[in-house]
């Protein structure tokens, strides 16, 4: 995998992002319904890198959104950057204060894509060895990490989300996958 | 007197390692800067080949969608009414504001300036 898939939005989707917090603040709630739409798969993928557990992605999810919404009026720039940074928090807050016993992707009910059962039992076992893996790293590598490769954002993407310079997060995603390659290469190598 | 051999701590293993660790080469292409055709060296390769099994697997974590039931559950469960914008202060700086102050203090330089050479 080496291509990214840029995910910000350009500067006529931040200027709709704004008519329709101007249509929330107004009074329309259901206009709140689009912004969810628009940007709650990123946002959960996020969650999901982060956590490990379909159940907490969701829930980070659900009162990330919340919070966003009690908090409308004090948006200042890009919606989804400003949105990014609660459901980022919320993570970390999670990582921290969790004790985490079993988590793991193999908790949802997503279909599965694989054509033989061997397959996908070598890919289960991937999925699981590298969630394990991932969360031995510490939390901001991980984060750049899961924002690199699970989310596929660009550098700059990242460097706008997350408020640093593109050097200082290739240099987290560098070190990430030292550890994760160390921590995988016994059995995969 | 004890005939005991105290123990010595055990001098650190060293790591053995399958594959190297990610040289420059393979860190740029995982950053999309070069493709997988300027690995050269087998050590490098076989560290691409570990990436490549990765990377397939973190796409299709990729693919992931929020479940159909969870935009829903947020919609009805929101508040009725967000919180209105906090009110702006008195003064704020805008180019007509920045503009006057820049002429005033260049005003104020060339009296102090004019009175100096004087």
């Amino acid at each position: 995998m080496t291509t990214t898939a840029p995910t910000a939005p350009d500067v006529d989707q931040a200027d709709a992002d704004q008519e329709i917090i101007s249509r929330v603040l107004a009074g329309s709630k259901d206009a709140f319904g689009v912004l969810i739409q628009r940007y709650s798969d990123p946002l959960y993928r996020h969650a999901l890198g982060m956590t490990g557990s379909p159940d907490v992605a969701e829930d980070i999810l659900q009162a990330s959104f919340i919070k966003a919404y009690q908090h409308l009026g004090e948006v200042r720039g890009r919606f989804d950057a400003w949105v990014f940074r609660i459901v980022a928090n919320s993570c970390k807050d999670w990582l921290k204060n969790i004790r985490r016993t079993h988590v793991s992707y193999e908790e949802d009910d997503q279909p599965s894509s694989f054509s033989t059962p061997e397959e996908e039992m070598d890919r289960n076992e991937l999925r699981t060895d590298l969630e394990y893996a991932l969360a031995r790293l510490p939390e901001s590598l991980r984060e750049a990490f899961v924002m690199k490769h699970v989310e596929g954002r660009s550098y700059e993407e990242m460097a706008v989300l997350l408020e640093t310079t593109v050097g200082a997060l290739k240099m987290r995603v560098h070190r990430a996958r030292e550890a994760l390659q160390a921590l995988l290469e016994e059995k995969y190598a | 007197m004890s005939d005991e051999v105290p123990e010595t701590p055990e001098p650190p293993r060293p790591i053995h390692r399958k594959t190297p660790p990610a040289t420059p080469a393979v860190q740029a292409w995982l950053d999309g800067e070069q493709p997988r055709e300027g690995l050269t060296t087998t050590d490098e390769m076989e560290t691409a080949e570990l990436w490549a099994r990765i990377n397939s697997e973190a796409e299709t974590l990729r693919k992931r969608h929020t479940p159909i039931h969870v935009q829903s559950k947020i919609l009805s469960s929101l508040p009725d009414t967000p919180v209105p914008a906090p009110e702006e202060s008195g003064f704020k700086m805008n180019s007509g504001v920045a503009v006057v102050g820049g002429l005033l203090i260049l005003a104020i330089g060339a009296v102090i300036g004019f009175m100096m050479v004087r």
